[in-house]
């Protein structure tokens, strides 16, 4: 404990340096923003910022990144509820009962409660990052290549179960998506697999491109479809504070959103997006009367809007303890990471103290500037809300064309992008979800690399996969949560959670 | 008669069906020439064998089980906002390969800007010349990052 409390104040004298907390502020400024504003999200303008970071400390690029990712769970609350929008993916749910919430003239109930819920959610998830991630490194240290295998596909059949729309469609974007991260130079024998001839495509398909594609653009896209001139702002905003009947509501809420997303962000597959899915289901799942959920309940805004903050958070946990990317944007800080030469996993702690207690202390730092950045000054952001669209998805465009080509100056993003943006539009018309895909790209060549190594361990026996008791519980798991979410009774009761859109 | 087999072809799980079962022949053709190894030393072509059949498989059967699911697609394709989105991206890209950034941008303004039907001139002029100023401002004075402004 002594210890513990010791690695925090370094952590707190690294990240209370002028400079860092200069770029944490921009990194929770620009976080909301990108909140806010929908169609832009932490992917995009993670990309659009990488090339900075080459010229930044890493501590301070770092923090700065980091920011902008849990910065953005506040922000796209707020369109969330004023507009019936989600600003940021993670705020899907939120739109259900927080803009009801606002309809009924409580619009500052339901912000105040997201921004406070996400606050004391970002400082649970801090300290359980600063707790559990040192005894996460000693479990990780002791982990082979069939347990890595077995976590990845644990990771990711749970993002599957936890999601919304089919199983079986979400399971077959999830093996897509791990083909598609194979294409390239194999690294084992050094053949080039499914290029098709094309040199630009022999170090892959870059996931910034695909995962703006398939998100960006297609979603830029379908906006425009849906006419996205045409919605209504709420702007009056009353007493920004709940009353004291909503606080009694709201808290048990927050608790246990809290505690939803700091376990699913740990897993690979996890992070904000999959935690308030799974937090609004939970609070419909145990209320009293679900009936008023939809009709602006506010369990409904504190608990997905903690969750995902919590999350945001936690995932922080595989990247730093085993070097996985749970989703697209520590991908991204994965990249941020390497650009650096920093190796991402258990080694970050040992060898880079700095940076690893530096980040943990910036994000308790960050979440405090954040609840003063969407409180008191909301208006603010209220304004961006006021652009209109048809200037706005301009806007969005060339910044992620830009951000694109960037990452790797290369032109070739740039079309795999365009490429991915018709997929991804295809993919809305037939009603396949583009998370899962993106997940699978991400984890694909780990899990392939992962299962190479456990092979050769075994000499070919498949068998290494249930011998160890980390694995075979991981992939027994899996199966139990495939098979009870096909299982009919269970199945109905995750599609109706989602209906009253 | 007519409406039930045009109901029939907007079934979800019959698209994304096919999709997914052509896609797993795709991948098992292309990769039929890459070495499988052998178990204890798995080659190129392993994992991705094994892929393409799960993704036929699930493909395959989400095809019959499309015969009693009925969750729809949307047969409605937006092709002028399709068309100029993915028009203006291709143009960005294109236009900066031949020239650079301020023309790219240009260009991927103009187009863009037309996929929302009340957007007019005034506004591709006005957004194309902040934006582009802004992103020399930001991108190559404030953050010297190494791009193409304008060459030849």
């Amino acid at each position: 404990m002594g210890e513990l409390a010791q690695n925090l104040i370094f952590g707190f004298s690294v990240a209370a340096t002028p400079q860092n907390l200069l770029f944490c502020l921009i990194g929770a400024l620009l976080g909301t923003l990108v909140g806010v504003l929908p169609g832009l999200g932490p992917v995009a303008t993670i990309a659009m910022l990488l090339p900075v970071t080459f010229t930044l400390p890493p501590v301070a690029a770092l923090i700065m990144l980091a920011g902008l990712y849990y910065g953005a769970q506040y922000g796209g609350s707020t369109t969330a509820i004023l507009v019936n929008i989600p600003g940021e993916s993670s705020s899907v749910v939120t739109t259900l009962d927080g803009h009801a919430m606002a309809r009924n003239g409580r619009a500052g109930s339901a912000l105040a409660v997201a921004a406070l819920g996400s606050f004391f959610a970002g400082c649970v998830a801090t300290a359980i990052v600063a707790v559990f991630s040192q005894p996460l490194v000693r479990v990780a240290g002791s982990f082979q290549s069939p347990d890595y295998f077995g976590l990845l596909v644990f990771g990711m059949v749970a993002a599957v179960v936890l999601a919304q729309g089919s199983v079986i469609r979400s399971v077959a974007m999830v093996v897509l998506g791990l083909f598609l991260g194979l294409i390239g130079t194999d690294i084992a024998s050094g053949q080039t697999r499914f290029t098709l001839g094309i040199s630009a495509l022999a170090d892959g398909v870059g996931f910034v491109p695909v995962a703006m594609g398939l998100f960006g653009i297609a979603e830029v896209i379908a906006a425009l479809e849906r006419g996205g001139a045409r919605r209504q702002i709420i702007e009056k905003i009353s007493r920004l504070w709940p009353t004291r009947e909503e606080a009694r509501r709201a808290w048990p809420a927050v608790l246990r959103g809290t505690g939803i997303g700091s376990l699913l962000g740990v897993l690979p597959g996890g992070g904000a997006l999959i935690s308030a899915f799974a937090a609004y289901v939970v609070e419909k799942k145990i209320a009293a009367d679900p009936s008023r959920f939809g009709q602006g309940a506010i369990e409904g805004v504190a608990a997905p809007e903690s969750a995902n903050n919590a999350g945001a958070q936690t995932s922080f946990i595989p990247l730093l303890a085993m070097g996985i990317p749970p989703n697209p944007v520590l991908a991204l800080m994965l990249g941020a990471m390497t650009i650096h030469g920093i190796v991402p996993g258990p080694k970050v702690m040992t060898e880079r103290p700095d940076l690893f207690w530096g980040m943990i202390a910036s994000m308790w730092l960050g979440n405090l500037m954040l609840i003063i950045i969407n409180l008191p000054l909301i208006g603010i952001w209220v304004k961006f809300l006021q652009i209109p669209y048809r200037w706005l998805y301009t806007v969005i465009l060339v910044f992620c064309c830009i951000g694109v080509f960037t990452v790797n100056n290369t032109t070739t993003d740039v079309l795999v992008m365009a490429a991915f943006g018709l997929f991804g539009y295809l993919l809305i018309k037939i009603r396949c979800e583009p998370a899962p895909l993106i997940l699978g790209f991400i984890l694909g060549p780990m899990l392939e690399e992962n299962f190479r190594r456990s092979l050769i361990v075994s000499r070919g026996s498949w068998w290494v996969f249930l011998e160890r008791p980390i694995c075979a519980g991981f992939l027994a798991l899996s199966l139990v949560f495939l098979l009870l979410v096909l299982l009919p009774g269970i199945r109905t009761g995750r599609e109706t959670a989602f209906r009253e859109e | 008669m007519l409406e039930e087999g045009g109901r029939r072809l907007q079934r979800a799980d019959l698209w994304a069906g096919l999709l997914f079962a052509g896609l797993g022949a795709l991948i098992l053709w292309v990769g039929a020439g890459y070495s499988l190894g052998v178990p204890s030393r798995i080659g190129p072509g392993y994992v991705p064998r094994l892929l393409g059949i799960l993704l036929a498989g699930l493909g395959l059967f989400l095809i019959m089980r499309s015969a009693w699911s009925s969750e729809r697609i949307d047969p409605v394709i937006a092709w002028r906002p399709l068309a100029l989105v993915l028009g203006s991206v291709v143009a960005f890209g294109l236009v900066f390969e031949a020239t650079g950034l301020v023309p790219a941008i240009l260009a991927a303004v103009a187009i863009a800007n037309f996929a929302a039907p009340e957007n007019r001139w005034t506004t591709a002029v006005v957004l194309g010349a902040l934006l582009a100023f802004f992103a020399w401002l930001l991108f190559v004075k404030g953050l010297s990052l190494p791009l193409v402004v304008w060459s030849k």
